[in-house]
């Protein structure tokens, strides 16, 4: 038991003590809190141009188009535009204003406008990006003009549909079109997926770095395998839930400052449950992986070999990132409930759920019950892996190798 | 000059003939693949076929046009249907028979407010159906002709004012090109100069570079590699874009979307004028790295830190785009790690003044031809050194 202190203290000391794994601590909040302070003065800075939008954008220039109507069809421009688009008898007279600065654009309507469709847009920088948002203005005076100058009938028929969604369901529903309705859940699995295996590969850097300097060696003749290895786990995973509360906590503060300053409806304040699901996902999660992750670095002779064979145990986390349209679109659908009960992806996916909406409460038990099962057999298999004879052997790594010794044949 | 070819050869070969080689290759197209695959999924699963119903209470659709449905891509429209009030909507939704119903409100024309009643988000498709439905009734009095082009809309044209370069709206290809060509660029830099970074490191870890250097010299080891290793990507870049132009042409009549898709040959020139310096430049700095570091996980640590800068125009696509005269764009592309990706991006989107085009290209075949430099002379001075990096101060002879 004192070994297993000894092994725990020092693997702290070194994981806490690493600038890089500091700076990301801190930077990550701090980072994460200015630009939480840009997004939300950004509203002010609009209107007028600060520094960074001007260097970003270039100078704003007051945009005045002109127009060629060889079709007769614009008799008169809506209210709005008046100002903004010049009118000239003919090409020639609008290349010469375009010439002499007046106008930044013209366009072309030709006579069969009605049977074809076709539009010439001369610009002057082209930049077709900018021009489909800016050929708008033009697209309105022309719908306007079609329909005899009715501007509700020409309002209706470009903005058909201003819609409100009633929800006859109880549950609390957010709106599909708020940004955060997806951000928020892929915050939460990204987050996850971070942290989980960050510390599961400080676990396989921990291993594998002692066996290929063959400090190891030495190790294993005053400690048992298996004390070393509770030792790293216990340390790392601190280390680990150390990152997951500063991180979540920091995400949590940010959404209820923001449910302040930024107006975000209630449906998107996370209950103070998540946390505490998530502390616990997390835990079976890095128990997971990061025993995974011991045992691929007891067998491979350095950290180079290793490389495969990490993307291959990391994939099961990957599939819910790639996934996380269907589950923010359906989060209690088939596919979702699937992931979120499968252990290997049931931390990431179980945690992008519950960000997205309730989740019953018998669903988490049951999914914290099999992941609890699943780290119980990984770690004790994994426990049998880290004998001396592989942490001293020097074979060729492979795949498979990994995956009989998981399964206690090799 | 025939040792340069044989250290080139090896290199090459020694990489290509390798499974893993045959798996990098692979890989790629399986990902393009399954990432297809993966949107395809969630576009089926978020798609909802159900029926969605409305009551009206403007009289705007007392007598409705129905859409016809010739306009449909991959699904079928969603079937719409009429309800005389709501008590008769809400038993339909309830009974499942429904996904959704709109209500109508006696002054939609002049509010264009709509409630819908759900239990849960109705469909994109079914939205888009309804309103489409809902322009087609507004136009339902207008003459023919008329109500044809405002359903339509209109086919832009954008033409540069000296009426060389013309973009119709259809036409997202050659936007999208320089995109996918700097995504490309990215991948394959990442993977020779990977090669490059450990084809040094290797041979000083495992000692077979003294026996190597009694026989050849420094800069024929040196350049050997580095032309040897650049083949290996570029092979791979051959492969990859082969492949999907051959499938582009080969798919082109039978696409719709893919008819009228061109290349602009200018911006396709700049690329390879662009990117071809930015390569060697790139490949000499790993290389570089690779002979100052004692370690190979050194050398990738170090080797990060190129790839980071090679990787902001992506964070800037938008701005690029948008706005490719402002400042930022300015310097984005002629800062020569960024202008690889940055200037075809630009002079996709704009008319990119002559003078910035010839400035960008000076500084990256400069930077290009410093970096082989420093390569070289990174690789002479740390050749046989272990256990302690070279310095930056000695790099530069300061020392």
């Amino acid at each position: 038991m004192k070994k297993i202190g000894l092994v725990l203290r020092n693997e702290l000391k070194m994981v806490l003590g690493r600038r890089s794994f500091v700076v990301m601590l801190v930077l990550l909040p701090v980072a994460a809190f200015v630009i939480f302070n840009i997004a939300s003065s950004a509203p002010q800075a609009q209107t007028s141009e600060s520094p960074v939008t001007q260097f970003l954008t270039g100078p704003s220039q007051s945009v005045v188009e002109g127009y060629v109507d060889q079709s007769g069809l614009i008799q008169k421009l809506p209210e709005d535009m008046q100002g903004r688009l010049l009118a000239f008898a003919d090409e020639a007279a609008a290349r010469a204003a375009l010439e002499a600065g007046q106008i930044t654009g013209y366009y072309l309507v030709p006579a069969d406008y009605l049977q074809s469709g076709q539009i010439q847009y001369y610009r002057a920088d082209y930049n077709p990006l900018a021009a489909m948002d800016q050929a708008n203005g033009l697209r309105w005076v022309l719908t306007y003009n079609l329909l005899s100058q009715d501007p509700l009938l020409a309002q209706r028929v470009q903005q058909p549909l201003d819609l409100e969604v009633h929800y006859l369901s109880d549950q609390s529903q957010r709106d599909p079109g708020n940004a955060l309705t997806f951000f928020l859940p892929y915050g939460v699995t990204m987050l996850f997926y971070a942290v989980i295996l960050g510390s599961a590969s400080l676990m396989l850097n921990s291993v594998s770095s002692e066996k290929q300097n063959r400090v190891i060696e030495i190790l294993m003749t005053s400690i048992t395998p298996t004390q070393m290895l509770t030792g790293k786990i216990i340390a790392l995973g601190l280390a680990g839930l150390l990152q997951t509360g500063v991180w979540m906590g920091t995400g949590f503060a940010l959404l209820r400052l923001s449910g302040r300053t930024l107006q975000v409806p209630a449906a998107f304040q996370l209950e103070p449950a998540i946390l505490a699901w998530g502390v616990l996902f997390f835990l079976f999660g890095y128990l997971i992986y990061a025993s995974l992750m011991a045992g691929l670095g007891a067998l491979v002779p350095n950290m180079r070999e290793a490389s495969q064979a990490t993307f291959v145990i990391s994939m099961p986390l990957i599939v819910p990132l790639v996934l996380i349209n269907v589950l923010v679109s359906d989060p209690n659908g088939p596919i979702a409930v699937g992931l979120s009960l499968f252990p290997l992806t049931a931390p990431v996916t179980m945690m992008a759920r519950m960000a997205a909406v309730n989740v019953p409460i018998w669903q988490i038990l049951l999914a914290l019950g099999l992941l609890a099962g699943t780290a119980y057999l990984v770690v004790r298999s994994v426990a049998g892996m880290f004998r001396a004879q592989t942490l001293f052997a020097n074979q060729p790594f492979s795949i498979k190798l990994f995956f009989q010794a998981l399964m206690g044949q090799a | 000059m025939k040792k340069f070819w044989q250290i080139a050869v090896h290199e090459y070969l020694h990489h290509v003939l390798r499974k893993r080689f045959l798996f990098a290759l692979l890989s790629m197209p399986l990902f393009v693949v399954f990432i297809l695959g993966i949107s395809m999924i969630s576009v089926v699963t978020q798609d909802n076929p159900a029926p969605v119903g409305y009551v009206d209470y403007s009289g705007l659709l007392e007598h409705p046009v129905q859409l016809t449905s010739e306009e449909s891509g991959l699904f079928s429209p969603v079937d719409i249907l009429a309800f005389s009030d709501e008590a008769a909507a809400r038993q339909a939704l309830e009974g499942q028979k429904i996904q959704a119903y709109f209500i109508v409100p006696k002054d939609y024309l002049e509010t264009g407010a709509v409630q819908a009643v759900a239990l849960k988000a109705p469909s994109e498709r079914a939205q888009s159906d309804f309103a489409d439905l809902l322009r087609v009734n507004l136009l339902a009095s207008q003459p023919d002709a008329v109500a044809q082009r405002v359903l339509e809309g209109d086919h832009l044209e954008i033409h540069s004012l000296d009426s060389q370069r013309e973009q119709s709206s259809g036409q997202w290809l050659s936007l999208v090109l320089p995109v996918i060509a700097g995504v490309i660029f990215m991948i394959v830099i990442n993977i020779s100069g990977g090669y490059l970074l450990r084809a040094v490191v290797d041979e000083k870890e495992n000692r077979t570079m003294e026996v190597l250097i009694t026989s050849v010299s420094p800069t024929q080891l040196m350049a050997g590699k580095v032309v040897g290793n650049l083949s290996v990507g570029l092979t791979q870049l051959f492969i990859w874009l082969f492949f999907p132009a051959v499938a582009f042409l080969v798919a082109r009549p039978f696409l719709p979307f893919l008819q009228g898709q061109t290349f602009d040959g200018g911006t396709f020139g700049l690329m390879v004028l662009t990117m071809l310096p930015a390569f060697v430049f790139v490949a000499a700095l790993m290389a570089m790295v690779g002979a100052t570091a004692t370690e190979s996980r050194e050398a990738q640590q170090m080797a990060g830190l190129f790839s980071l800068p090679i990787m902001i125009p992506f964070w800037f696509t938008y701005y690029l785009m948008q706005y490719p005269n402002s400042p930022l764009s300015l310097i984005l592309s002629v800062f020569p790690f960024t202008a690889p990706v940055s200037l075809p991006l630009r002079a996709a989107f704009t008319d990119v003044p002559a003078w910035q085009i010839a400035l960008s290209l000076g500084i990256l075949v400069a930077s290009a031809l410093g970096a082989v430099w420093l390569a070289g002379r990174a690789f002479r001075l740390g050749m046989l050194r272990y256990g302690k990096r070279l310095s930056w101060k000695e790099l530069f002879g300061l020392s």
